[in-house]
């Protein structure tokens, strides 16, 4: 009953424009207040929710991402990836997709990636007579490649949510991934040829040579944090850290785009970025004790033996549900707020932590562009200056792409668990 | 009027810069910490402590900085749609729950940094209230944010500042 409450003021308070991390803080004080809990759990829990080492990753992680912006790198990304696809039709949009990829394995956040290349990507589809609206939906399908790609900031809160291994759950989500890519060029490819979106000339080699040298530095990266996590001698928030002291010497020091001088400029955009998702885990930990106290994950545990007989049923509906509120809810906050009622079902299952992570991420990538509220949708309508209804339509058969994705990394466990379990 | 105006001004840019010096030297805490590790040898204790210390007030203090820009993740596609006197409600509403959550938060991390006053953190042999003091100075930075926002649905002056 009080969960039920507990749901309705913070569905309510977000649908009134109450910023998300403050509707869940309003509605555990709600629920703190009826029950007569002492109020003060609400500054002791979120003080402590930000207490989490793995954590500190994220605002270095954000940081590297930042760097790389302004230091030119988003633009050598593009030069590869137009390099090697821009010449086949609906080419343009294949670079919008491999580009996004490669730079999302840099900054790792959805709207970042989003917003960085949209605002290059778009205005040169458009250009080449695409239509805005699918230039949006396709942008907006594309940021949330950041995720499943390492070093993906999502699956570093997931892990230290669910307590599964970061390193392992950075590497699980690279197949999905590349498969989401595909999918994505296929749907673009297809949809190109019909309305006549052309290529362009292809590079020589020369050319391809000389994108591929310029973008290697930075392709290193994601190879030296993997590599520094998965060997074992740092930890995710030393690999991200020692990511910014490399994008830090590349930009500044190699490629000479950024001053020292526009540094706290630069730190300052990092707090932008970061704070809102600290602020979101912060109060997200006090929700968590509610539903621990309140007997949640046992609940849901007998609910799910009573209606789903086996793991597969179990994880579709969990699907279901996760694809309803993922429309409207903020993905870092599902995280911490689902996790820990479901990772007991989970290993009652006997279901790899592993594959549940990633089916869950892609699951939330999914939401992220599902009208009438997905954020990256939202922002990459916002760059190309379509109305949101319009790229709503166009989004669709990327969607439809993306839900067979979904249901591949379901129902084959080993796209996920194959990498984690021979290099680990 | 414009003593208030001034007065805010200030503290915005004070805000601004501890927020920058405080992600900067959390950057080179954690750098530090692997140099010292893997090339001296000599791992400091006390500088995983310092970074999460940091990470806390950084949370806290630019909470309250977003705050006021209007920066937080948040839906506004609803609210937009709706005639001005159903929005303005909406947002009195929505900002007086906020308000007094912050207040909540002033008061319960009052509570704990004079609890906690006499504590020591094991690493940096400070007092655990430092901790809990993040929450006390960003809440009372929060909630004065809030009044403002409330003093303008009030006042009945344009509100799609408030929207965005």
């Amino acid at each position: 009953m009080m969960t039920a409450f507990l749901f309705a003021t913070l569905l309510l308070l977000i649908f009134i424009n109450v910023p998300i991390a403050f509707a869940i803080g309003v509605a555990c004080m709600g629920y703190l207040w009826i029950e007569g809990i002492n109020i003060v759990l609400v500054a002791q829990r979120m003080t402590q929710g930000l207490h989490s080492y793995p954590f500190l990753a994220l605002p270095m992680f954000v940081f590297a991402g930042v760097l790389m912006e302004h230091g030119g790198i988003t633009r050598r990304m593009m030069r590869l990836a137009n390099a090697m696809i821009g010449h086949i039709a609906g080419g343009l949009a294949g670079v919008t997709v491999v580009g996004s990829a490669l730079f999302g394995a840099l900054s790792g956040s959805a709207i970042g990636d989003t917003a960085a290349i949209g605002s290059i990507m778009i205005p040169a589809m458009k250009a080449k007579r695409y239509a805005a609206s699918f230039a949006a939906a396709l942008q907006g399908c594309c940021g949330v490649l950041a995720s499943l790609i390492p070093p993906s900031l999502t699956m570093v809160i997931l892990g230290a949510t669910g307590n599964i291994s970061i390193a392992g759950l950075l590497l699980a989500g690279l197949v999905p991934g590349i498969l989401m890519s595909l999918s994505l060029i296929a749907i673009s490819v297809v949809i190109s040829r019909r309305r006549g979106y052309g290529g362009g000339d292809m590079a020589d080699l020369r050319e391809l040579t000389l994108a591929f040298l310029g973008a290697l530095p930075p392709l290193l990266l994601p190879v030296i944090i993997l590599g520094g996590i998965i060997l074992g001698i740092v930890t995710v928030t030393e690999a991200a850290v020692l990511a910014v002291a490399y994008a830090f010497i590349l930009s500044v020091v190699v490629y000479r785009e950024v001053r020292v001088s526009a540094l706290p400029e630069i730190a300052f955009q990092v707090v932008r970025i970061t704070v809102p998702v600290l602020l979101i885990i912060s109060v997200s930990y006090l929700f968590a004790w509610i539903i621990t106290t309140e007997r949640v994950p046992q609940q849901l545990t007998e609910f799910f033996a009573s209606v789903a007989p086996t793991a597969i049923i179990f994880l579709l509906l969990v699907n279901l549900l996760l694809l309803m509120v993922g429309t409207f809810m903020e993905s870092n906050a599902l995280i911490i707020i689902l996790i820990p009622i479901l990772m007991p079902v989970v290993h009652a299952y006997d279901i790899d932590p592993l594959h549940f992570g990633v089916m869950f991420v892609v699951n939330l990538c999914i939401g992220a562009n599902t009208p009438p509220l997905g954020v990256t949708l939202m922002t990459a309508s916002r760059i190309a200056e379509v109305p949101f209804a319009q790229t709503s339509r166009a989004v669709m058969p990327f969607l439809g792409a993306m839900v067979v994705v979904l249901l591949l990394t379901i129902f084959f466990p080993s796209l996920s668990t194959f990498l984690p379990s021979v290099l680990m | 009027m414009t003593l208030m105006l001034t007065l805010k001004g200030i503290v915005i840019q004070i805000l601004r810069w501890c927020l920058t010096i405080m992600i900067l030297g959390m950057t080179l805490l954690i750098l530090g910490q692997i140099f010292w590790r893997y090339v001296i040898e000599a791992p400091f204790v006390w500088s995983e402590e310092l970074s999460l210390l940091l990470m806390t007030w950084i949370t806290f203090l630019g909470s309250a900085l977003l705050l006021m820009r209007q920066e937080h993740l948040g839906i506004e596609v609803f609210v937009e749609k709706l005639p001005e006197p159903a929005a303005r409600l909406c947002l009195l509403v929505g900002q007086t729950l906020v308000l007094i959550f912050c207040l909540c938060l002033t008061y319960g991390a009052w509570i704990l940094v004079e609890k906690t006053r006499n504590s020591i953190t094991p690493g940096l042999q400070i007092s655990v209230a430092w901790q809990y003091a993040s929450g006390l100075v960003g809440g009372i930075l929060m909630s004065v944010v809030t009044i403002e926002k409330l003093a303008l649905i009030l006042s009945g002056r344009d509100i799609s500042v408030l929207q965005k």
